[in-house]
């Protein structure tokens, strides 16, 4: 019978995910420590972990001139909402001659327009309930080659469940056009399972659909090998300690130069991945519990 | 940290211990009380609606009515009066009971309500054999006084009841004789010229009323009070103004019936309902043109408020300071506030057994509510108006690139001019509903365009209309169970059960099953393809 088959097969439920892990694991207390990205990567760099390099922040609207001065001297940049949720108010830039800007899809935006959308993410447009917002100005991760096939812009990101410091389920994040070169799956985005010892991609998943191929780019998404993938491991774990949340998502990306960084944690990881990957979570997480016991 | 604290069963034994609280004074209630816990079934359930209507002319105005009054067979159980310009009083006068309304009434058109829930009990008559009394109360002796028209003629009338009755005794015979004649001998047209009493007894025809009259002074002359008494016909659906009229005479201390045009002797129908007894019209105005007009329908079922007016004796303490000791503008208040716990265990089960999302936590119940205010199909337009508002500020933000605050105080704005021309319209072509759409509802939907807009941001356009839909079905289905009488009488009759809601809600919040949406979402683990 039908629900039998989800049980035999260990899947999570949201309402399990909450009684169980989220409530008992992650303390309120802790999640600003995740919700706020300015928090995250903070303490992530005094634990001395890789995040994309901070250039600046701007808080107030009189601070705006450093965005550009950060054009100035980098290049590309990227601007993103401190609280931002989802992926949502991300703006990849990449100056051009006189003053105007180049976003990733082409898109020409004059310093004009760069203000004005900094002003929305300070005025709270991009944060959960609209409160007032900073906006982060950092480093622009320089996607891998072999990711290049496989996605559509963007940088594809490694999305780790950490269940009390430790790695049970994986899956890497391929943007598509229908999402914008965004990585979040409910945006459109491609999850592919990842085989967590060899780091290898398993199959994919498009809008809770199994596929193998990317839509956009017509390329196997299945078999890739993740560079640095111990090292992955290794980071996403740091995470309960540094965190104190015993279940959390951990986004990984891997710049050609600097390697794999801390990208952003989430709190309240959805479960999605269980497809990409095809596999229950609550079997990987019962038998973590019974190491522990 | 280890599973033990998922096996916890306390919140089972808190569940019981509310689910107790509630059984217990619910038990009581039903067993000792005898609270009824079904609709009972019932015959002979009324509501009469009297509407008035008459011109105001910004002056003073005056209308006097006559109200029916509980008597033997027939029980008033509710009254209302609803008049937004005037002051009303009860007057009791001999055998009946009216009502004034009065005040200055301002120009155009006003209306007067009267409302009543009437049961009706079969009415049986019995004539005791033998000869009425001789004396009588002043009170009942005027109902001996021949009609003022007829002093001059009496003498012509007196040798007619002498062919006619004088050779039988008793008074009995002689009003048995007289009924036979007028039922048998006189013809009944509509409309008869002669308004003389012995003309028409010559020519025996008469109408209706003039045959009432008729028998009333032939029954006074042999000294039997008689009058006339007036009522309507319970019909469910009636809707008229028309109004019965029938004798009725005095016998050992007692009032019988008597119709001669339908033949009933001691006898009326149980679906007459007495509006007064005497002469005169049944309603008098100072104003010039008034009409009214009352429409019945039929209940079928005892309701728990009805219940409570016809066991008001019921004498517990218990009874007495539970909800039914509140005024009755109080009761309505809570009839509604109660609903309100039902609601969010309703929402609780569609979010998380159905697994459905929807606007905030309890944004359905708040917007079932003000489908309450507005009405079905006003509500359901708002709230779309409201979602189609939202869409079009997303749509205008990224042009017009608007802030939060700002940009809902816009969406607000225009909701607010779009509720005043929908009230300026319906005011106009007479559509009252419209106007009901007031402050409580508007609030709702700004909460709602506020919801919504932050989904909008942060999961995008197709995923606000899924949530808009979903919150609309959860919204439905709480205005569906939440406009239920028998489910609002319950609650008000046995507000112990929101502690059945809260041992409910207890084991809901420990639910770790699927949702049933994720049986969709992860259909393809069911479905089973190829499952490494």
């Amino acid at each position: 019978m039908w629900p039998n088959r989800l049980k035999k097969l260990g899947v999570l439920g949201i309402n399990k995910r909450n009684a169980m892990y989220l409530l008992p694991l992650n303390e309120r207390k802790y999640y600003p420590l995740v919700d706020d990205k300015l928090r995250t990567k903070k303490l992530a760099v005094k634990n001395g972990l890789n995040v994309p390099h901070l250039y600046t922040v701007i808080r107030y609207h009189h601070q705006m001139n450093e965005v550009f001065n950060v054009a100035d001297q980098y290049g590309q940049f990227v601007i993103k909402p401190s609280m931002g949720s989802g992926g949502e108010g991300i703006l990849v830039l990449e100056k051009q001659t006189q003053g105007k800007f180049a976003r990733a899809d082409g898109q020409i935006l004059s310093q004009e327009d760069i203000s004005y959308y900094i002003s929305g993410i300070l005025a709270g447009l991009y944060s959960l309930g609209g409160q007032e917002d900073k906006a982060l100005v950092e480093y622009k991760v320089q996607s891998l080659d072999i990711f290049d096939a496989i996605s559509y812009q963007g940088v594809p990101d490694v999305r780790i469940i950490v269940y009390k410091g430790v790695p049970v389920m994986a899956m890497l994040r391929l943007p598509t056009k229908e999402s914008n070169g965004k990585a979040n799956l409910h945006h459109g985005a491609i999850g592919a399972g990842i085989d967590l010892h060899e780091g290898i991609t398993l199959h994919g998943v498009h809008h809770d659909r199994f596929i193998t191929h990317h839509p956009d780019t017509g390329n196997c998404i299945e078999g890739i090998q993740i560079p640095y993938w111990k090292d992955i491991l290794k980071i996403s774990s740091r995470s309960y300690e540094m965190t104190r949340l015993g279940f959390v998502g951990v986004d990984v990306v891997i710049d050609r130069m600097k390697g794999p960084m801390i990208l952003e944690l989430n709190a309240r990881p959805g479960l999605s991945i269980q497809l990409a990957n095809r596999s229950g979570l609550s079997k990987r997480l019962e038998s973590i519990d019974s190491v522990d016991e | 940290m280890n599973l033990s604290s998922n096996r916890n069963r306390t919140h089972i034994v808190v569940a019981i211990i509310f689910f107790l609280i509630f059984l217990i004074p619910a038990a009581y209630k039903i067993f000792f009380l005898k609270y009824p816990v079904l609709f009972k079934p019932v015959e002979n359930l009324w509501t009469v609606e009297l509407k008035i209507q008459f011109q105001g002319l910004g002056e003073k105005a005056a209308i006097y009515h006559f109200l029916p009054k509980t008597d033997r067979g027939q029980t008033i159980l509710k009254e209302d009066f609803v008049s937004q310009k005037l002051s009303f009083t009860i007057e009791k006068k001999d055998a009946n009971v009216g009502i004034v309304w009065k005040g200055k009434a301002p120009k155009g058109d006003i209306q007067l309500f009267y409302r009543a829930t009437v049961q009706t009990i079969p009415r049986t008559f019995e004539i005791p054999p033998g000869d009425a009394e001789k004396k009588y109360s002043p009170y009942i002796f005027q109902y001996l006084i021949l009609d003022e028209n007829l002093e001059s003629v009496n003498m012509e009338l007196y040798d007619f009841l002498k062919d006619l009755t004088g050779d039988i005794e008793g008074k009995q015979q002689k009003l048995t004789r007289i009924y036979n004649f007028l039922a048998n001998e006189v013809t009944t047209v509509p409309i008869e010229k002669s308004k003389d009493l012995i003309e028409l007894l010559k020519i025996r025809k008469a109408t209706r009323s003039q045959k009432r009259h008729l028998f009333i002074n032939l029954a006074r002359m042999v000294e039997i009070p008689a009058r006339s008494v007036h009522g309507i016909f319970l019909e469910d659906g009636n809707r008229s103004k028309s109004i019965q009229s029938w004798a009725e005479v005095y016998f050992h201390g007692k009032w019988i019936p008597v119709d001669i045009e339908n033949r009933w002797f001691a006898y009326i129908p149980e679906d007459l309902l007495i509006l007064y007894h005497g002469e005169g019209p049944f309603m008098t105005a100072s104003v010039k043109e008034f009409d009214y007009r009352y429409a019945v329908s039929k209940e079928k079922e005892w309701t728990f408020s009805q219940f409570y007016h016809t066991t008001a004796q019921i004498g517990s303490a218990f009874h007495e300071w539970s909800l039914f000791g509140l005024s009755l503008e109080t009761q309505q208040v809570f009839r509604l506030i109660l609903m309100i716990p039902l609601g969010a265990l309703i929402v609780s089960i569609f979010r998380n057994i159905v697994g459905l999302v929807t606007f905030g936590t309890f944004m359905p119940v708040l917007i079932a509510l003000a489908f309450r205010s507005t009405k079905l199909w006003w509500g359901l337009l708002l709230f779309t108006v409201v979602v189609v508002l939202g869409l079009a500020s997303r749509w205008a933000m990224d042009r017009l690139k608007l802030l939060v605050v700002p940009r809902l105080s816009v969406i607000v704005t225009f909701l607010v001019i779009i509720l005043a021309l929908g009230t300026i319209i319906g005011q106009q072509f007479g559509i009252y509903r419209i106007t009901a759409v007031a402050l409580f509802p508007m609030v709702i939907m700004t909460m709602t365009i506020e919801r919504l807009s932050i989904i909008l941001m942060e999961k995008g356009k197709k995923e606000a209309i899924t949530i808009s839909i979903e919150t609309l079905i959860v919204a439905l289905c709480c205005y569906a169970v939440m406009s239920v009488t028998y489910v609002q009488d319950f609650l008000f009759a046995f507000p112990e059960v929101l502690f059945a809601l809260i041992s409910f809600q207890l084991l809901i919040g420990r639910y770790t099953g699927y949702r049933l949406t994720e049986y969709f979402r992860f259909i393809n683990f069911i479905k089973g393809i190829d499952i490494s």
